[in-house]
């Protein structure tokens, strides 16, 4: 089997949303954002060997692209002192899901057909999106506009499924409460009673 | 089946919809939401919420055309190179 046209079968297809995963990681440097992806698609297809065929090749590169990307700003900030941000997220203790409410009610109460929902520019869904957490807007990415299953987020961020599930879980219900509070604003819907 | 309460069916709420439970566990969830009128509504919107993020999801950018032909070009490069090493 042709290595590289295997390669471009199933690895290429996802140039489009390693580039989008590459830009959210370089924080909208697109310059960057290309250096990453040229890396990324270069190191996968030195590695395709290892990769097996049928599963998630986005996840897969995913993996990688955030590697790269880690590995770089790590030798970046190595002398610098704000090395902290990353290994202090890792360690979160978010709370179970069972003890929070997956919607956010006002809105849900207010709005039952969720018809807000149809009515919203894109550009600002993925404006309230960006101003997501971090740790939630990736968790969100990756799920609600990338596709990927809870145990492929798992890999690519390098988290617990458990933490997926939370992360996503409150994710969710803040992207709720923001684009209701931008609904709200705009006057798609009336403010609900207390 | 096991009685599923609300409190469950609502901390379940997404990974119902994101078709993350067991069959069985599915199942029993999705009774309760037929059954129960107070949650019921809680399932159309949160559904309502995750096709809203579906369709944003189908009109996200795409890459530049020219690092699509950068990287193409990089990966024969790359080929013919291991291809005489």
């Amino acid at each position: 089997m042709d290595r590289l046209r295997s390669f471009e079968a199933e690895a290429l297809p996802q140039l489009d949303a390693v580039y989008r995963f590459a830009l959210r990681l370089t924080g909208g440097a697109a310059a960057d954002a290309e250096d990453l992806v040229q890396e990324t698609f270069l190191r996968a297809f030195r590695a395709w060997d290892q990769y097996t065929p049928g599963t998630s090749a986005k996840s897969w590169l995913f993996t990688i692209c955030r590697n790269i990307f880690l590995r770089q700003r790590e030798r970046e900030r190595r002398h610098d002192e704000i090395v902290e941000q990353v290994a202090a997220r890792d360690g979160d203790g978010a709370p179970s899901a069972s003890s929070e409410l997956p919607l956010f009610m006002p809105a849900a109460q207010n709005d039952p057909e969720g018809e807000l929902f149809h009515n919203m520019i894109d550009a600002s869904i993925l404006e309230a999106i960006e101003r997501l957490p971090p740790d939630f807007r990736d968790a969100v990415v990756l799920s609600d506009l990338e596709g990927l299953s809870y145990a492929e987020i798992a890999s690519v961020l390098g988290i617990p499924t458990g933490t997926v599930k939370s992360r996503l879980f409150r994710g969710r219900r803040l992207l709720q409460k923001e684009l209701y509070r931008y609904a709200v604003e705009e006057g798609y819907v009336r403010p609900g009673k207390p | 089946m096991s009685e599923v309460h609300c409190r469950e069916a609502l901390a379940r709420i997404f990974e119902y919809l994101d078709g993350e439970l067991a069959a069985g566990r599915a199942d029993e969830i999705r009774a309760h939401f037929e059954r129960c009128q107070r949650c019921y509504p809680c399932l159309r919107y949160a559904a309502a919420f995750q096709e809203m993020l579906a369709r944003v999801a189908r009109g996200q950018r795409c890459a530049p055309e020219e690092l699509r032909a950068r990287v193409a070009a990089l990966l024969r490069a790359e080929q013919s190179r291991s291809g005489q090493g």
